[in-house]
Formats: C-alpha cells, sequence, structure tokens
C-alpha cells in the first residue's frame, strides 16, 4: 500500500497508546518511550531498501494510473530528507524516555511525536501537491499539540495560540494558491505541473499564485516577515520536540519551496529569483541580529535557525546544481547541528531549571561531556573549517559566485561573522568560573539524554572531515529536482 | 450563467476579509472563525473553476474540497481546545492581553 | 462602534486590496485549463454526479483519504492530551 517505511510508522502511531496503556499496568512509564524508538528504528532500516531501489531511478506509488490519482514520487532527495527526519525523530525520542518522565499523557506524546515524523516523511515522499497538503496537515496539526504540551505553563499554550493561529492562516493561503495552479493546468501532479507549465508564456494569474504560495509555504519555513511565532514555540516547547521543529520542521517548508518552484513556476524564473533573493537577504540579516539581544538560550537558538534557513534560501536563489547541493547538504547539517544544540542545551536545562544565559555562568565545569558537545555543535553552526557547517557554507558560496550573484555570497560570509559572536558567547558563559550554590551542586546528564547527544557529535566531526560521500549523495539529490528542466 | 470572473473576484474577496478579520479582531474565537473563512474562500475558488467548462463537471476539484474540510474541521478542534486553556490562564478571550512573551 | 487605530488601518487596506482585485480581474481574465494537457481531462457529464464523483474520489485519491483519517486521528489524540486532567502533582 505505502512504501514499508510509511507502514511501520503508521503502525506505530496507532499502537503506541496501546503499548503506553500496558506500561502504565506494569508501572514502568519508560516502556512507551522505548516502543516509539523501536519504531522510528524499524522504519530507520526499511529506508536503506528504499535507498538502494531509489538509486536507479524515481519509484512511485500508485493505487492506480493517470495523471490525477494521488501518488508517492520517490527519488533520492526523498529518501535524503525521510534518512534525517527519522534520524532526529529516533534521537529526539530517546532523549524524551528521561527529559519527559515526570510529565503525564506519556502515551499520546509518543503517539503524536511518530505522527509528526510520519507526516513529514509523506511530505518529502509525495508526488501531488494535494498529497503533500495533506501530509503537511498531518505534521501541522501534530506539532501544534506538542508545542503546547505543557500546558500548566502559560508561556506554552500563548506561543502554541500564536503559532497555530499563523500556521493555519499559512496552509489557507497555500491552498489558494494551489487552486489558481489547479484552475490553469487541470492536474495538481508534479509531472503534470512541470509538462503544462514548462514551455508557457508567463501570466498574470501564475504571478498571484507565485505570490500566495511564498507566503503560504514560508510561514512554516520562517521567512521573515511571517517568522514571528518562531522563538516563542522553539522556546515553550519541550526541548526534544524544539530540537525536531527547529531542525526539520522548518526545512520541510524549505522543500515544498523547491519541489513547487522547480515545477510550476520555472518559466518565471527570473523573476522568483529577485524577490527571494530580496526575502532570504532580509532573513539571514534579522535571524543574525536579533540573537545579540537574547538572554535566553532556546530563544538564541530559534533565531539562529532562522539564519540558516536564510543560508538555504540563498542556494535555492540560486538556482544552479551547485546552489542546490549546497542547500540540500545545509539541511542536513542543519539538522544535526542545530538538533545536537537544543539537545544540549535542554539537558542544561533539565538539571538547573533555568533557560537564563546569566545563570548558567560556567556549567561547563560541572557537565563536562554536555558542555562540550554544545560547544562543538556551536562551531559547527559558525562555519569553522574542520566540522560539517563549514562544507555546505562553502558550496552555498561557491555557488553563488560561480552564477554571478556575489552579493549574496559576500552576505552569507558577513552574516557567519557576525553569528559568530552570540555562539562565541554562549560558549564563554560556559566556561566562565561558578557564581552560584545551584551550579556547585549540578551532576552531569544522565546517560539515555547523553547517547544521542554524543552520536551526533560524532557524525558532526565525521562528515566535517570526510565528506565525500554525503556531497555526492546531495548532488544526486539537485540532480532529480531538474527532471523536466529543459531550458538553461 | 455567471461569469467565471465573478466567482474568482468573490473568493479573493472572502480570502482579504479573513485576513482583515485575523489582523483586526480581539476576541481568540473571532480568529478561529478567520481562519475557517480563509480555508472556505480556497474551497470556494476550487468548485468555482471545476465548473467553469459548460456542461462539465470536474470531480478532482470537488474530492479536494470534501477532503480538505475534513482537515479544516480538525485544525478548528484543536484551536479551540488550545483556546479553552489560554483562558484558563489569562481569564481573558482577548488576544491583545497574550503580550507577555516579547523580544 | 469604537474606532481603534488598527480596526481603521485594517479596514482601509482590505478596501485598498479589494480594489486593487477588482482591478487584477477586469484586466485579465482568467485562463481557465489554458495549459492543460489535452488528453488528459476526466470530466463528468452533467447529470449523476454524485455517485461518480464519490467513486472517483475512492479509486483515485484513496491515499489522500487515508492520510486524512490519520490526521483526524492525530486531532483526536491531540485534543485528549490537552484536555487531560492528572491527579498527581505537576514539575514546574
Amino acid at each position: 500500500m505505502f512504501p514499508l517505511t510509511l507502514n511501520l510508522l503508521f503502525i506505530f502511531t496507532l499502537s503506541t497508546p496501546i503499548a503506553g496503556w500496558a506500561a502504565l499496568r506494569m508501572n514502568r512509564q519508560s516502556l512507551c518511550g522505548v516502543y516509539a524508538s523501536v519504531g522510528l528504528a524499524a522504519s530507520g532500516i526499511s529506508l536503506y531498501y528504499l535507498f538502494s531501489q531509489v538509486s536507479f531511478g524515481v519509484v512511485s506509488y500508485s493505487l492506480s494510473v493517470g495523471l490525477f490519482s494521488a501518488n508517492l514520487r520517490i527519488d533520492m532527495l526523498s529518501v535524503f530528507m525521510a534518512t534525517i527526519f527519522i534520524g532526529l525523530g529516533l534521537a529526539a525520542a530517546v532523549y524524551s524516555i528521561r527529559y519527559m518522565e515526570k510529565d503525564t499523557g506519556l502515551p499520546l506524546y509518543y503517539s503524536l511525536l511518530v505522527a509528526m515524523v510520519s507526516g513529514m516523511v509523506g511530505v518529502v515522499f509525495s508526488g501531488d501537491l494535494f498529497t503533500l497538503f495533506v501530509f503537511w496537515e498531518l505534521m501541522s496539526i501534530s506539532s501544534y499539540v506538542l508545542v503546547g504540551f505543557r500546558k500548566e505553563k502559560w508561556e506554552a499554550v500563548e506561543a502554541s495560540l500564536k503559532y497555530l493561529v499563523m500556521s493555519a492562516a499559512g496552509s489557507a493561503t497555500t491552498l489558494l494558491g494551489m487552486s489558481l495552479l489547479y484552475g490553469m493546468s487541470g492536474t495538481l501532479d508534479f509531472q503534470g505541473l512541470a509538462l503544462a507549465f514548462n514551455q508557457a508564456q508567463p501570466n498574470a494569474w501564475l504571478y498571484v499564485s507565485l505570490l500566495l504560495i511564498i507566503a503560504g509555504f514560508g510561514v512554516k519555513a520562517a521567512i521573515v516577515p511571517l517568522h514571528t511565532w518562531l522563538p516563542d514555540a522553539h522556546s515553550a516547547a519541550p526541548s526534544p520536540i524544539s530540537a525536531l521543529l527547529a531542525g526539520v520542521v522548518i526545512e520541510t517548508g524549505v522543500y515544498a519551496l523547491c519541489r513547487t518552484f522547480f515545477t510550476a513556476f520555472l518559466s518565471i524564473q527570473i523573476q522568483w529569483f529577485s524577490i527571494l533573493a530580496i526575502l532570504s537577504l532580509i532573513t539571514m540579516v534579522v535571524g543574525n541580529l536579533m540573537p545579540l539581544l537574547q538572554n535566553d538560550i532556546k530563544r538564541l537558538l530559534a533565531y539562529s535557525s532562522i539564519g540558516h534557513i536564510g543560508y538555504m534560501l540563498v542556494g535555492l536563489v540560486v538556482g544552479t546544481q551547485l546552489g542546490l547541493t549546497g542547500t540540500v547538504l545545509h539541511i542536513f547539517n542543519h539538522a544535526l547541528m542545530k538538533g545536537a544544540a537544543f539537545l544540549c542545551a535542554g539537558a542544561i536545562i533539565y538539571r538547573i531549571g533555568t533557560r537564563q544565559l546569566d545563570d548558567m555562568a560556567g556549567i561547563g565545569r560541572k557537565m563536562p561531556i554536555t558542555a562540550t558537545v554544545f560547544a562543538v555543535s556551536l562551531f559547527a553552526l559558525i562555519g569553522m573549517p574542520p566540522l560539517n557547517g563549514f562544507v555546505s557554507e562553502l558550496i552555498i558560496i561557491t555557488g553563488s559566485f560561480q552564477a554571478n550573484m556575489a552579493w549574496l555570497g559576500i552576505a552569507v560570509v558577513l552574516n557567519s561573522v557576525l553569528s559568530a559572536a552570540y555562539y562565541l558567547r554562549t560558549i564563554r558563559t560556559l566556561i566562565l568560573p561558578i557564581k552560584s550554590e545551584k551550579i556547585e551542586r549540578v551532576k552531569e546528564a544522565p546517560v539515555i539524554m547523553l547517547i544521542p547527544i554524543c552520536i551526533m557529535a560524532g557524525l558532526i566531526i565525521l562528515f566535517g572531515i570526510w565528506p565525500d560521500p554525503l556531497i555526492s549523495i546531495a548532488q544526486q539529490s539537485a540532480a532529480g529536482l531538474f527532471p523536466w528542466w529543459s531550458g538553461g | 450563467m455567471i461569469d467565471l470572473s465573478y466567482y474568482i473576484a468573490f473568493a479573493f474577496a472572502l480570502f482579504i476579509i479573513g485576513i482583515y478579520c485575523l489582523a483586526t479582531k480581539r476576541n481568540m474565537i473571532r480568529l478561529i472563525l478567520g481562519i475557517e473563512i480563509l480555508i472556505n474562500a480556497a474551497h470556494i475558488s476550487f468548485i468555482a473553476l471545476a465548473d467553469a467548462i459548460p456542461g462539465f463537471v470536474d470531480p478532482l476539484a470537488q474530492s479536494i474540497v470534501i477532503i480538505s474540510t475534513g482537515l479544516a474541521g480538525s485544525v478548528s478542534a484543536v484551536a479551540i481546545t488550545i483556546v479553552v486553556y489560554a483562558y484558563r490562564h489569562y481569564g481573558t478571550l482577548d488576544i491583545r492581553e497574550l503580550r507577555r512573551l516579547k523580544g | 462602534m469604537r474606532a481603534d487605530k488598527i480596526t481603521v488601518a485594517g479596514t482601509l487596506l482590505a478596501l485598498f486590496a479589494m480594489a486593487l482585485l477588482v482591478i487584477i480581474i477586469a484586466r485579465d481574465t482568467f485562463p481557465i485549463f489554458e495549459y492543460a494537457l489535452t488528453p488528459g481531462h476526466f470530466i463528468n457529464v452533467t447529470q449523476n454526479v454524485g455517485p461518480e464523483s464519490s467513486s472517483f474520489m475512492w479509486t483515485y485519491r484513496n491515499m489522500d483519504l487515508i492520510v486524512q483519517a490519520f490526521a483526524l486521528f492525530a486531532a483526536a489524540a491531540g485534543c485528549l492530551a490537552m484536555l487531560r486532567t492528572d491527579e498527581k502533582e505537576k514539575p514546574t
């Protein structure tokens, strides 16, 4: 029916509440989390089979043939992004076993987590705009509830309401843009849209549809005038959910923009270059200036996510094979780095109970492993050479120089330098001398929380020193975006 | 029969009314209704475009609207649940009072 | 009706947007199905639309229907999670 990966994810979404109820009877609450993690690991392993199939060509799953059927269209980009989503979801699920142990309603939490991951995997697997929309809504509904999961605090509820209103308005705008595309071409299938609009004369309504779709997907991708939900939602959510939101949910927005631009809007590429170039510049600048004023560590990391989305948009604007390789690679690297940073910040918050940077002075001396991993991920976010952030940012900058858009490349370099200011300030806070009593008594983070963090740090260093297999997969994925592109 | 342009103009006018409602209204329940208005504007646009050629009806648009109506209902359900908790915390349904998160 | 600043600004912007919309629609008519590929049309004649349309939906769009069922499940689980009551004490 669906590919094995999606089947497993759906089965585990439905059966996690039952496992949770059974765990409650046996009085061992953490079994529910173990069950969900096993499910995510199993679907991750089943991705390997899809990967070997996809290396030969595009795999397509549909229950009926024709240009109007809802189908899944899996190519290398889909499998690459699905690997990131399931990997980060697995890390977050293992981490939550210890982080969320004092909360109630845990079976529903894990069920919603697996539902959110399955929605995201479905978004990248879908081959039709409306199938993408339905999976998008599945992902969004689960994330609205997960942001407001700790409902006793006013902060979570306020952030969740703001996020819901903005994101639902964005979905409605996307739907209106999709209706205009349907009206002009009679189908919503990606292949059909590409064939219909490929050699077309641009029409005023095509521009209206372009604007609506940028606005709609841009709310989720946190492009700047529409980003205001992001800092609140990411700081109010529980830390594993913040890691998932900041790392992968906003990247589905970038993916959806990539897909739509290279199928339906190929003929008006000149126009969307300019709009997106200005938007990406503003996004980068806002994302790197605002954290200088922040004292809350999760808000700081959330704003820096906005800056990295700006870098990914630069790769998309450039529009050549090299620029898109950079964007795809940066999607992977950013998920790894930002996920590790949020999980480490969560471990620190779990031990000392506050999110303010001023109260954390000197905690690196008491939690050495966590602080080392945190420092590694923050150096990678700046873009320092032996780590993986450098590789993807270099490819984006090279792509922009190659396509005669050097000003964007220079903007990326300047923004990376600017971002070093607040990342280094955070690292410095970790190694200051200890000032308060509370920090004297802090112990290292629990082992279950340390395992995913250390594995992610190892991967950051590994892919920084040896990025070749990743670069070749990213090149294949970027080439997969262009199968219908006839012009240059 | 009514020309297609009038239907499209109506759908966009509903969209503008929905955005106006989200931007200016204070009551949280009215915000949720504003989201519903936005989604319904998109639905009307789909249905109007399905009926454009006289004598024929395109079932693809109708299937899309049926499925999307179900999704809109579930978003509203979750939204109203969150509004219930916001009322318990803040004691008012005024969205302008939810200003504690800033910066 | 209180003349709140935001309401006034919102009303003016909405009226301006509607005027712009009327101008755009009057200038370019909507290119209905202009870019469509000719053999790809699957249109019903206007009689007995109900059962034929629903059979189209169940044959061609069943994947979307199944995923919509999962979205409904997620919404139900979400509402249950938000409305849960807990008897033991909560950490801050």
